[in-house]
């Protein structure tokens, strides 16, 4: 009888012990769901990916070069001819794009024989720093390609940044 | 005899509170999944890329109904998306809306059918 109600009293404890453990283990898988789902989507790397490739199309297609871009009225119009728009919603005070285009002839690298630029120039300095380290930092994508038009042979260098933070990283 | 009466149900009662307790955490962890907000934020994300992928021509279907409810009216399912110059927005319930911008500077036609399905059409 003794034995028994030693035994009963044990399991009252073992029960209290229990749900202690559980209510520790419970409270740690609820920390960790809320903790990923509150946290937004990051597609900043997606979508510098997808602006230099729209750059790149614009700039040479199927290996060719644009027929106008050395045209200074090429340059000046760059967002219209390639069908760009880099506003931002609203809540954006600076824009949150970049992206650079330089040509160089084969010949000689060194010198670039074009050069344009759009967007904010600030973001630049996102892409010497490590994003791994940096959440906040804006994603950089570079592209290369080559080239022709006419006779000539080019490097094309595109570097694509977007920003966006607010929205991609909590 | 009497003890072992009483054993068996603290058991069964420690089992069912078990098993409350587990599935009251389960629960929790699927509705955080399809929280109305990470769905919003989801398919604008998404919406938008396509859209910034796309050239004119292309006609594009997006599948919406896991977000969209079975008794909403017509009102509701034209309001669940809206794509303003280069802007989407997502609706999906009266308090909340995700928005977030895309940079392809062509003209979308969209149309949100009945049976969950975005229609988007781009022009130049």
């Amino acid at each position: 009888m003794k034995f028994l109600k030693l035994k009963k009293g044990t399991d009252q404890m073992l029960s209290m012990y229990w749900f202690f453990i559980l209510f520790i283990v419970s409270a740690g898988i609820v920390y960790m769901v809320g903790a990923f789902y509150s946290h937004p989507y990051d597609v900043r790397a997606i979508e510098a990916n997808i602006l230099v490739n729209k750059v790149a199309d614009c700039v040479s297609y199927t290996g060719v070069l644009h027929s106008e871009i050395f045209e200074e009225r090429f340059e000046e119009n760059f967002l219209e001819e390639c069908n760009i728009n880099l506003e931002v919603e609203q809540e954006f005070d600076e824009e949150q794009y970049y992206f650079s285009v330089q040509i160089f002839e084969i010949s000689d690298v060194s010198k670039d024989v074009f050069y344009m630029e759009q967007g904010n120039l600030n973001l630049v300095t996102s892409c010497d720093l490590d994003s791994e380290d940096y959440d906040t930092i804006a994603r950089c994508v570079e592209k290369k390609l080559y080239s022709t038009q006419d006779a000539s042979q080019y490097l094309v260098r595109i570097l694509g940044v977007v920003d966006k933070h607010e929205k991609n990283v909590k | 005899m009497n003890n072992r009466g009483e054993l068996l149900v603290s058991n069964v009662v420690f089992i069912i509170l078990n098993v409350v307790f587990l599935g009251i955490l389960v629960v929790f962890i699927t509705i955080s999944g399809s929280s109305v907000h990470a769905m919003e934020e989801a398919y604008a994300k998404k919406i938008a890329l396509v859209l910034d992928s796309a050239t004119p021509g292309m006609e594009i279907f997006i599948d919406l109904s896991e977000a969209m409810e079975e008794d909403w009216t017509k009102e509701h399912y034209l309001d669940v998306v809206r794509i303003e110059e280069n802007i989407v927005s997502v609706k999906l319930s009266e308090e909340t809306s995700y928005s977030y911008a895309f940079f392809n500077d062509v003209g979308v036609s969209f149309d949100v059918h009945p049976e969950g399905k975005l229609y988007l059409v781009i022009r130049e």
